[in-house]
């Protein structure tokens, strides 16, 4: 994969860049806005590695002229801004994902693989069921293109549901995923949670076997 | 048990002083008034006795002429017997009485023995005249008494009236403390001082000084810790990633070190965030997104199991700090992970009451003062205190419980549309 690393500070990117060669992939170096942004420009990557705090500006202006122009190129942000404010800010900027220094080389490398891999339509942590994009890890559903917010419990119904991988799922085993929650739990709670994912997961999706319980479409 | 120091009152105090001057100034101009009543009663009252010496006298002239040596009638209302005021007439050859004042040789006026007295010599007959002085006295401090109980009622008016004059003087210091104390610790901007009155003026804007310099330290301090993150994390960051490069043996036990070097730098740069104020800036924020966040943030990297219930919310805005939440629950979140035992639970109601709880081992406690570690940690013993000071500067209280091998802390935050 190709990867553009923006970076300026010379030993972190050298370390950075040596680990990722290592893994096989090809690095491109930037340690300005004005270097990542003629790069981005001509040049096709897998994903963009970015810091912030850059010697001409702040990659987050990059990152919102990027998104911006319809580049859907996935950006990790890997930044010493350790804020939650920074990483709410950067998130919705449009970046995939933020990790804040120092980090893992070797957690740097699997969240990029991931974005990478979900740039190059090919996620290989994401299913896809049903006309929605899952992915189970992190607790996210995709509807085209546009995240769906489902509440714990919610997810929780879900996640049961994609578990049993088309198998119906009876009441009480779906109650169990509850059960997480509340030592007690209403009567009719899967029936409650199930009405309110068919709601935002849209219609045809979950399946009811009368007498048996649920499935997944 | 001694209760809190009672604060003396501006208003109170000018009134006082206000009322005392208004008082005294009463007091000495009823002095006064006593006085010059004094002073013109017994000039008017040595008038009367001189003209009732003139009447007299016609009298014993029109008695000579008309009716011999007749006696002279007792009209003049002065009786013999009479202690107040009393007419003397003798022959001046002849002897006069002694009581109640002794004889004397000159005409005109005189003091003598408690008596005003008033002597007329008239074709070899004496006339005197003598008033009491306890009698005067008694006169003008009847006269007095009388100004001064029809000036009772008034008084009492004044201090109505001085009460509210002093009240409605001193309305923009009330104002202005009003507004002072009505102010979120938060709130630096600048007072309004419009309407101010010259001598409070200086007070205000000495006060605003002090809030923008406040304000600018503030500002500072955050730079500063921002930074600061940034100077020590881009080092550490080089270090351990160069670290990483050097495979097994002494990198991968640097490294460790290393690890345990940036989560102390870390604590020290949220008790410094902290300790600046950080939790007293007010905005808008999605508590609900500040805990997934967080509970990503050290269920990722640590695999800890941290069941959160959202309680059926996609959302939950309130007013509070975003980094300051983060750090609060990251604390909480934290020691809940490193100290407990099994899974984290956090549970957020509706209402805004979030739940942490844990299993924890026996004689486990809370330990929320700064830099007090269980034996055998490797934390900095700064996690509670640093969340107890920053849900103080949130206005959160708190509810530290372990009881039956479980570990619960309550924090009620408001949100803002329930």
């Amino acid at each position: 994969m190709r990867l553009l690393l923006v970076e300026d500070t010379p030993d972190l990117a050298r370390a950075v860049q040596d680990y990722l060669r290592g893994e096989g992939h090809a690095v491109d170096h930037a340690a300005t806005l004005d270097e990542a942004g003629a790069a981005m420009a001509v040049a096709d990557y897998a994903c963009v590695i970015l810091d912030l705090g850059l010697p001409d500006g702040s990659g987050l202006s990059l990152l919102r002229q990027r998104r911006a122009a319809g580049d859907r190129t996935p950006v990790l942000i890997a930044t010493a801004r350790d804020q939650i404010s920074d990483r709410i800010a950067g998130l919705d900027a449009g970046a995939d994902d933020y990790v804040v220094k120092p980090f893992d080389l070797r957690e740097l490398s699997a969240r990029i693989r991931a974005h990478a891999r979900r740039g190059q339509g090919i996620p290989a942590n994401r299913l896809a069921v049903a006309g929605l994009e899952v992915d189970r890890a992190g607790a996210k559903v995709w509807r085209a293109g546009t995240e769906l917010r489902l509440t714990a419990r919610e997810w929780s119904l879900l996640d049961a549901l994609l578990g049993a991988r088309g198998r119906i799922l009876s009441k009480p085993a779906l109650e169990e995923a509850l059960y997480a929650f509340d030592d007690t739990i209403e009567g009719n709670a899967v029936e409650v949670y199930v009405s309110r994912l068919r709601q935002k997961l849209g219609p045809g999706v979950i399946e009811t076997r009368r007498g048996l319980g649920y499935v997944i479409a | 048990m001694s209760g809190p120091p009672t604060r003396w009152s501006l208003a109170g105090r000018v009134s006082r002083h206000v009322l005392a001057t208004v008082a005294a100034g009463w007091i000495a101009t009823i002095g006064l008034a006593v006085w010059a009543l004094n002073h013109e009663m017994n000039e008017l009252f040595d008038a009367e006795m001189q003209k009732l010496a003139e009447v007299t006298a016609l009298l014993l002239d029109s008695a000579e002429h008309g009716h011999g040596s007749d006696a002279i009638p007792r009209a003049l209302g002065l009786s013999a017997d009479n202690d107040e005021q009393m007419l003397r007439i003798y022959p001046q050859h002849g002897t006069p009485p002694l009581a109640p004042w002794p004889a004397r040789l000159e005409d005109g006026f005189a003091e003598a023995n408690g008596w005003r007295l008033y002597r007329q010599t008239m074709d070899e007959t004496v006339i005197e005249i003598g008033h009491s002085r306890a009698w005067r006295r008694e006169e003008v401090l009847e006269a007095a008494n009388a100004f001064v109980i029809l000036l009772l009622p008034l008084l009492a008016l004044v201090v109505l009236v001085a009460r509210r004059v002093v009240l409605h003087a001193l309305r923009p210091v009330a104002t202005f403390a009003g507004r002072v104390s009505a102010r979120r610790p938060d709130d630096l901007s600048a007072l309004p001082d419009a309407g101010l009155p010259r001598e409070m003026l200086p007070l205000a804007q000495a006060l605003n000084l002090y809030l923008d310099r406040i304000a600018a330290l503030r500002v500072a301090e955050r730079h500063f810790v921002a930074n600061a993150a940034h100077e020590l994390r881009t080092p550490l960051a080089t270090a351990r990633a160069q670290l990483d490069l050097g495979g097994a043996g002494a990198a991968q036990a640097a490294m460790a070190t290393l690890d345990t070097l940036t989560r102390r730098v870390e604590r020290l740069l949220q008790l410094a965030r902290a300790e600046a104020g950080l939790g007293q800036h007010a905005g808008e924020t999605d508590l609900l997104r500040v805990l997934h966040l967080v509970v990503e943030e050290i269920s990722r990297p640590t695999g800890a199991k941290i069941l959160l219930d959202d309680g059926d919310l996609t959302a939950l805005p309130l007013r509070a700090d975003a980094d300051a939440l983060a750090i609060l629950l990251r604390n909480l979140i934290e020691n809940a992970v490193q100290h407990g035992a099994g899974d984290v639970r956090l549970r957020l109601a509706p209402s805004g009451l979030l739940t942490l709880s844990n299993l924890v081992n026996e004689g486990a406690a809370f330990r929320p003062a700064p830099f007090d570690r269980r034996e055998g940690s490797d934390g900095t013993g700064l996690g509670l205190f640093i969340a107890e000071t920053l849900a103080q500067d949130l206005g959160l209280v708190p509810d530290w419980q372990i009881a039956e091998g479980r570990a619960t802390v309550r924090l009620d935050f408001a949100p803002l549309r329930a």
